[in-house]
């Protein structure tokens, strides 16, 4: 905080005007919203999460992710400063659905959104997809390889999704930064693609 | 009978007689032996604090309350921070003051902890009877096995264990003091989008009047001195609800002691399209 030769109080005085940007990154329960934030993010992701206690294992599914002990409550997010003076935050959607009145606040302004699924449990997307089509909001869907092999045909996730063709569907591992990175650049070409197309009327 | 011992035993009483238990301390003993290792003296206590009836969860007075969570006792802490900034959404119910919704302890709760069963008198004649007073030293074994130490060990341990707060109702307000920096108000006066940026500003600010602003808003501005940083990240790091922090930086930037950014430039309600290319060309450059 302290400058050479100036005191911090001088730095607001030769301010220039920053922007930022945000995208949100939503998904089913266990399915790696966090991790995929951490990737990218150049400071330690601030997440609200809570231990797992028996009092929630009533309301999140862990048959499929036996190894996960903790749950966002709230929201995590990360931060990427594309330029000196723009600035990406990325923000994961509260893990429940039970907090559905938070992803208005959340998609309100948003470059788009990456729904991560997880092929074991993808009826946990549905929610998310019903969301942003009802708002929408630019998306993309990201398969999140768990053990490094896609066990579904993307097409076949599109048909059980019922996600339309002008919709990318990319396979990504959320734990590695350039597969994250890609996942990102494939939602802002689409953002601009649709936003390109004329507003269907509806 | 040592007259050495009586005159540990006069002292030991006194003290737990001086000290303000709350309810429940002693039971964990019924069972068996204490635990030694703290780690686990620790965890026990958790345990009957949770047990205890001002840590069961509370009735909520609005009917969905999206947080209500029944992780009892422990729902405080993992809580009270900036996951607590549920109850001030733009969609919740404008007439639904969160402070009241949380954990109000029942008439008959209260006057449970009133009643003299659960004050110290009631340890002094009841426990310290039980405990101290049979066999074990009555029948002279100065030289103890194990088993006739672990009853003097409660006793021993407590004097040196902090005993959890006696009013919990002080400790279940993580919702309620917060807005009173706020003066109770849970919306900004202009609308600020979580991601805004937003940086120490020297209009309106006086050096010299800095004792004189609230605590909180010397913190956001140190902190947003060096860069800018997002609502989300003031809220994150000051631990604050981000409803909260909506509100202080809403006042600053009204007061000038903060710039508030422009988000990305927006065509309706979505970004534009040379803001997306900027965008673009920054990812593909990481």
């Amino acid at each position: 905080m302290v400058f050479a030769g100036s005191s911090a109080r001088d730095v607001p005085g030769s301010r220039h005007t920053a922007t930022s940007a945000k995208i949100v990154v939503a998904g089913g329960f266990g399915v790696g919203k966090t991790t995929l934030v951490g990737s990218v993010s150049e400071i330690m992701p601030l997440t609200t999460e809570a231990l797992m206690t028996k009092a929630s294992v009533g309301h999140d599914d862990l048959s499929a992710t036996p190894d996960k002990t903790t749950t966002t409550v709230a929201m995590d997010f990360g931060r990427l400063s594309l330029e000196s003076d723009l600035i990406l935050y990325l923000f994961g959607t509260p893990g429940q659905h039970r907090f559905w009145f938070m992803w208005d606040d959340l998609v309100r302004g948003a470059i788009g959104a990456v729904v991560l699924v997880d092929t074991r449990r993808l009826a946990d997307a549905f929610a998310a997809i019903d969301f942003f089509e009802d708002r929408r909001l630019p998306y993309v869907v990201a398969i999140n390889r768990f053990d490094g092999y896609l066990h579904h045909r993307i097409e076949d996730v599109r048909e059980a999704l019922t996600v339309d063709e002008s919709v990318p569907i990319v396979a990504c591992d959320a734990r590695d930064r350039l597969s994250t990175k890609q996942v990102l650049i494939t939602l802002v070409e689409h953002a601009m693609r649709v936003q390109r197309l004329p507003l269907p009327v509806r | 009978m040592n007259p050495g011992r009586e005159g540990w035993q006069a002292r030991l009483k006194d003290q737990l007689a001086r000290q303000d238990w709350p309810a429940g301390w002693d039971r964990r003993y019924e069972d068996g032996e204490p635990p030694d290792n703290p780690g686990e003296r620790r965890e026990n206590m958790a345990k009957d604090m949770a047990a205890d009836e001002f840590y069961e969860p509370a009735e909520y007075a609005v009917p969905d309350v999206p947080n209500r969570f029944d992780i009892s006792g422990y729902r405080n802490g993992l809580f009270g921070g900036h996951g607590a900034d549920l109850f001030c959404q733009p969609d919740m119910p404008p007439d639904d003051p969160p402070p009241v919704t949380y954990d109000q302890p029942t008439y008959d709760q209260q006057q449970a902890y009133d009643s003299p069963s659960y004050g110290p008198q009631a340890y002094e004649a009841q426990q310290y009877e039980q405990q101290y007073e049979p066999q074990a030293y009555e029948q002279d074994q100065y030289e103890p096995q194990q088993p006739q130490w672990v009853a003097v060990e409660p006793a021993a341990q407590h004097t040196h264990m902090e005993p959890p707060p006696p009013d919990p109702v002080t400790e279940t307000g993580s919702l309620v003091r917060p807005y009173t920096r706020t003066g109770g108000r849970t919306r900004p006066d202009y609308d600020l989008a979580i991601e805004a940026l937003v940086s120490a500003s020297d209009r309106g600010w006086d050096p010299d009047a800095e004792e004189n602003l609230m605590p909180e808003y010397r913190s956001i501005r140190e902190l947003c001195v060096d860069k800018p940083l997002s609502v989300a990240e003031v809220a994150a790091y000051l631990r604050l609800p981000l409803g909260v922090v909506r509100v202080l930086i809403g006042d600053m930037a009204g007061m000038g002691l903060l710039m508030v950014h422009a988000t990305g430039a927006v065509v309706g309600d979505r970004p534009s399209m040379e803001f997306l290319e900027r965008v673009l060309s920054g990812l593909r450059r990481l």
